[in-house]
């Protein structure tokens, strides 16, 4: 017996079992392309939300001002007492001189607004106050606001929450989309390798007769099941491409409220976890329907 | 006789051998009682019986599809009360099967149903056309090759199916009721085909229960009566008793 002959035969034999089951191969394919194309669709969301939250939390340095009577050795404790808070990474003193030549930079075009400000400076003393994750920027704020001879605090970790629920919301709904659409996906796929066996449950009574393994008869459905996947995966990566390209992070663009995640970025992950997830419904599917075709 | 213990197979020994085999089915409904039966190599055997007397229970068990309740059994070497599922294969492959419904493929011509029984054990293209092309000129349908089964008639579907139960070279050819759905003339054209194939060495067992083709071939028969063998005979043309063995 030769096994790379009996290997050869089994493939070549799954790949004419998917044109002669046509239909049911056709109805699997479009479940699988339908399924992962939610859920690619689902994870792009999710890493645009989560580059927002990036973006966002970039800029979301907190700012805090110093009262006006704050003396330079309670400035210097308010500074040890903020990089003692749990979650600061840096915190960086702005002079209120600085702070107004900064604020003559980005007002350069409106001279009129910045007369006489040189002369008595409204702003304060404070510090510019990097959190390790946005997600706790919140908690600092609050612990900020606490410290003696701070002023005022602003943080925009109001938003960042808001983004973060909305991500938290998206990933519930992804991950119960993906086990819904996986069953779906697995059932449909078992009655299609059920059919296509029970169509040639003659041919595998026969196979069986004349001595061929259980082994060798099962490689050939889960080839019909795997060249399903794997045709289901590559079109739902390539339609997932073209219309987040063409629709989803266009529209984003245009409303030039964010950077876009371009889809390149996480092309590679995308197109391994189709596959895995695809090949893996389609074999457990085929292997879960073929064993009673098998008991000759 | 030495037994391999790797694969229950057993040198030296005869082709079947039966030994105070008993079946019970889970609805026990009793299908043999106690079987005794020794098939040599080279033999031309006929079971024959009434309907329900168990002659495919025997068949099942020599092919694997069945253990026995009780006894024991050897075919081509395997021990079969003993032979694991996973072995099942390869004493299969020893052995050729011819059914009663032919059990051929539709949507394949004749030569692709008899290459299929070859290439699910991997053989190569070459071999595969010339062994093909050799058996199907065996039993006489050379011409037909391109054939499908619904081209043939019930006859030549049978010689096709004993084509693809010759192709693989077995020692053993079992074939159940393989005139059962053809007229006289053509059950006898089987019958020949199939003695002509015991005689270039292959030892063949044919169930029956057609008494004129027992009366008209001199094999020795089996008789299966109520699950215990009634009589072993070896009839002679004229259907004139010649002894028992």
């Amino acid at each position: 017996m030769n096994r790379a002959n009996c290997f050869a035969y089994s493939l070549s034999d799954g790949l004419k079992g998917v044109f002669h089951n046509l239909m049911m191969s056709l109805i699997s394919f479009s479940m699988m392309v339908g399924s992962l194309l939610v859920v690619g669709s689902l994870v792009m969301i999710v890493l645009n939300i989560d580059s927002v939250i990036e973006s966002v939390g970039d800029r979301n340095e907190i700012l805090i001002y110093i009262s006006e009577d704050a003396t330079d050795p309670e400035i210097e404790t308010v500074a040890k007492t903020i990089t003692k808070i749990k979650h600061v990474e840096s915190a960086a003193f702005v002079s209120r001189e600085s702070a107004l030549s900064s604020m003559k930079e980005e007002l350069e075009d409106y001279p009129s607004v910045l007369e006489g400000l040189e002369k008595d400076n409204p702003l304060r003393d404070g510090f510019r106050i990097r959190v390790d994750d946005p997600e706790n920027a919140a908690e600092v704020a609050k612990a900020l606001s606490g410290v003696p001879k701070v002023e005022k605090v602003r943080a925009r970790a109001d938003v960042i929450e808001s983004f973060l629920k909305m991500r938290n919301a998206v990933n519930l709904v992804s991950v119960g989309l993906m086990v819904l659409l996986g069953v779906i996906s697995f059932f449909i796929m078992m009655n299609t390798i059920r059919i296509s066996a029970y169509t040639r449950r003659e041919e595998i009574g026969i196979m069986r007769m004349v001595g061929a393994d259980k082994g060798m008869i099962r490689l050939s459905f889960v080839t019909e099941a795997a060249i399903i996947s794997l045709a289901g995966s590559l079109t739902a990566f390539g339609l997932t491409a073209l219309i987040y390209n063409e629709l989803l992070a266009r529209t984003l663009e245009n409303t030039g409220l964010l950077e876009v995640v371009p889809f390149s970025e996480n092309a590679g992950m995308m197109l391994l976890g189709f596959v895995a997830v695809s090949l893996l419904i389609g074999v457990a599917g085929s292997l879960a329907s073929i064993n009673r075709y098998l008991r000759v | 006789m030495t037994r391999n213990n790797e694969t229950g197979a057993v040198s030296s020994a005869p082709v079947i051998l039966f030994q105070n085999v008993a079946v019970t089915y889970s609805n026990d409904v009793r299908a043999l009682n106690g079987v005794d039966l020794r098939v040599d190599e080279g033999e031309f055997l006929f079971i024959s019986g009434e309907s329900g007397a168990g002659k495919s229970t025997m068949i099942k068990l020599i092919t694997g599809e069945l253990k026995p309740t009780s006894g024991s059994i050897l075919v081509n070497g395997y021990r079969m009360e003993k032979l694991r599922e996973g072995k099942i294969p390869a004493l299969r492959r020893t052995l050729g099967v011819v059914y009663q419904d032919f059990r051929l493929i539709k949507n394949m011509t004749a030569e692709e149903n008899v290459a299929f029984a070859m290439r699910v054990f991997g053989a190569g293209k070459s071999t595969i056309r010339d062994r093909v092309a050799y058996v199907m000129d065996l039993v006489g349908l050379g011409g037909k090759m391109k054939s499908k089964p619904t081209e043939l008639s019930g006859g030549e579907q049978q010689r096709v199916a004993i084509a693809r139960a010759l192709v693989n070279n077995p020692s053993l050819i079992i074939a159940d009721e393989p005139t059962g759905n053809l007229d006289p003339l053509r059950s006898y054209e089987i019958i020949e085909l199939l003695s002509k194939i015991n005689g270039l060495g292959t030892t063949v067992v044919v169930i029956t229960h057609d008494y004129e083709l027992l009366r008209r071939f001199a094999h020795r028969v089996i008789y299966i009566e109520k699950g215990n063998v009634a009589g072993d005979r070896v009839l002679k043309s004229s259907g004139k008793e010649s002894g028992t063995v």
